[in-house]
């Protein structure tokens, strides 16, 4: 079973549209996305919003978006929603219960780089905290200094050790080695693997073992290589088939909530 | 298809190692006849004049397969301008900078010496893109700008944030085009949207990644012969002026 902990869907119908390319690529729609995935073989995703990303104004709307999108997909889509650190402290801890209690999230993504304040802002405290209480885990995009950078994702898991936290993209191309040792010290640290080159995933794998590791491709929204490249990679990784499965799909099932262990998600091929 | 790498390391590292030997096993596994190399961590740091001839005596074995950029850190001061001149004398054909690895902002003065040489010999330089302050590649922008006579391979194209700089730079200096090693489908359909085809070149950055696998995942997304063509072999050679043995 492959799940992809790290994919995007535009769940926005207005942003499906040639004027909100993604990387010279239109936007599809859910069987677009899905679509995408068959193709790669990828049985489930993990799926975050796009544009509401960057236009805090549709979070809320972009998550409702989400929450459809997994009711037409059961078992295929593990929507992560969002909220906005800026936002009042109540309607952080209101839209983050909200999106937990009525809509049934796996867990919380954030991608600071383009919401436009570093995951030490006071309003990541109050995330933090409700995200304990619910135990939803929480994925931050880094890599991407000032904002979120490998090792600022390592701070807030050390800082709030309660909270499983992901580093949405292995702090990318070049942090990656600020993993190594922050997720061998911090057991709430996990590393998705959309993003550093092959000596770096080779290297996370060498160092760290599979336990830390999910596969992840940042794919959903352009073209359908973008996931078929990190299958690629996990593949040609100098690791034992058992551990390559834990990494494609057995360490993702942990973050599913409700998932029994041994058991596979409804809806998985 | 033929098919050149622009830009592989090879050499005995803190951090890696890739000698000639496999680097060319794996050039023959994904069909790669030619490849440019230069040396890589201590070398490309502070060791460059031995990186240089570690990378002389690979191109001097096998001058049919691969051709080499020499380094000097210039923070060096005259002696890395002298050991550029040096090693381009004893047969390397471009010079690379790595500001990130070296120590300084990519469009400081302090690397001019070494563009100079690079002019004088005419050589491409290639520098390093895509680290948040010290190597974007608007930098490299500002260097084309100073000296533009000299080609310029930006090399990641500002991998990974910097996809969009990357190509709204190219405007600014025709002498840079982009080398495509740390990116992946995402911003091949960016450059493809941008319009930026013509100015690109495939580079693997073996060993940080398999060259088979860059290969496989180019042609998923650039299935033109036409634009393959230029990627793979056409592009790099008018970067070096005609100057590679291939």
């Amino acid at each position: 079973m492959i799940i992809d902990a790290h994919t995007h869907l535009e769940p926005l119908v207005d942003s499906q549209a040639k004027a909100h390319t993604a990387y010279g690529m239109v936007p599809g729609n859910l069987q677009d996305y899905l679509r995408q995935f068959d193709e790669n073989g990828v049985d489930a995703c993990f799926t975050f919003m796009r544009r509401g990303l960057r236009l805090e104004s549709r979070i809320c709307e972009s998550n409702d978006g989400l929450a459809r999108a997994r009711d037409k997909a059961p078992g295929r889509i593990y929507p992560w929603g969002t909220v906005h650190s800026a936002w009042p402290e109540k309607k952080i801890r209101s839209e983050i219960r909200r999106i937990a209690k009525v809509h049934g999230f796996h867990g919380l993504k954030f991608a600071p780089i383009v919401q436009g304040y570093p995951l030490s802002a006071a309003g990541m405290d109050i995330v933090a905290e409700e995200a304990i209480d619910l135990d939803l885990p929480v994925t931050s995009h880094d890599g991407s200094p000032e904002y979120c950078s490998a090792i600022q994702v390592a701070y807030y898991a050390r800082k709030y050790p309660k909270l499983r936290v992901i580093s949405a993209h292995a702090g990318l191309r070049e942090l990656w080695p600020d993993l190594i040792d922050a997720a061998k010290e911090l057991p709430n640290l996990w590393i998705c693997l959309s993003g550093p080159t092959q000596w770096g995933i080779q290297t996370l794998y060498d160092r760290l073992g599979p336990e830390k590791l999910l596969f992840g491709s940042d794919g959903g929204l352009g073209h359908p290589a973008i996931t078929t490249a990190y299958l690629r990679r996990i593949e040609r990784l100098k690791a034992p088939k058992k551990h390559k499965e834990m990494i494609l799909g057995g360490n993702a099932l942990n973050f599913i909530k409700g998932h029994v262990p041994g058991s596979q998600p409804d809806g998985c091929l | 298809m033929k098919t050149i790498d622009a830009h592989v390391h090879i050499g005995d590292g803190v951090r890696m190692r890739h000698d000639a030997d496999s680097l060319l096993k794996n050039m023959d596994k994904a069909g790669i006849e030619f490849s440019i190399v230069c040396p890589m961590d201590r070398h490309m740091a502070v060791a460059n004049r031995e990186g240089n001839d570690l990378v002389l005596k690979a191109v001097k074995m096998h001058p049919d397969r691969l051709a080499g950029m020499a380094v000097a850190n210039p923070w060096f001061g005259g002696s890395a301008a002298e050991e550029i001149r040096r090693a381009l004398g004893e047969g390397l054909t471009g010079v690379n900078i790595h500001s990130v690895l070296q120590g300084f902002r990519l469009a400081d003065h302090i690397v001019d010496p070494i563009l100079e040489v690079a002019a004088e010999a005419g050589v491409p330089i290639y520098a390093h893109t895509g680290t948040a302050g010290v190597a974007e590649p608007f930098h490299l922008i500002e260097l084309a700008r100073r000296f533009p006579a000299v080609n310029f391979l930006m090399g990641h194209a500002g991998a990974s944030d910097y996809y969009n700089d990357a190509v709204r730079g190219l405007e600014f200096a025709r002498n840079v085009w982009i080398e495509s090693s740390r990116n992946g489908p995402a911003n091949y359909c960016h450059w493809q949207a941008s319009g930026a085809v013509e100015r690109v070149v495939f580079g693997s950055s073996a060993p940080e990644y398999i060259p088979e696998i860059e290969l496989e995942t180019l042609r998923d997304v650039f299935t033109e012969t036409t634009d393959l063509e230029r990627i793979l072999a056409k592009t790099i050679q008018q970067v070096y002026r005609g100057r590679l043995p291939v």
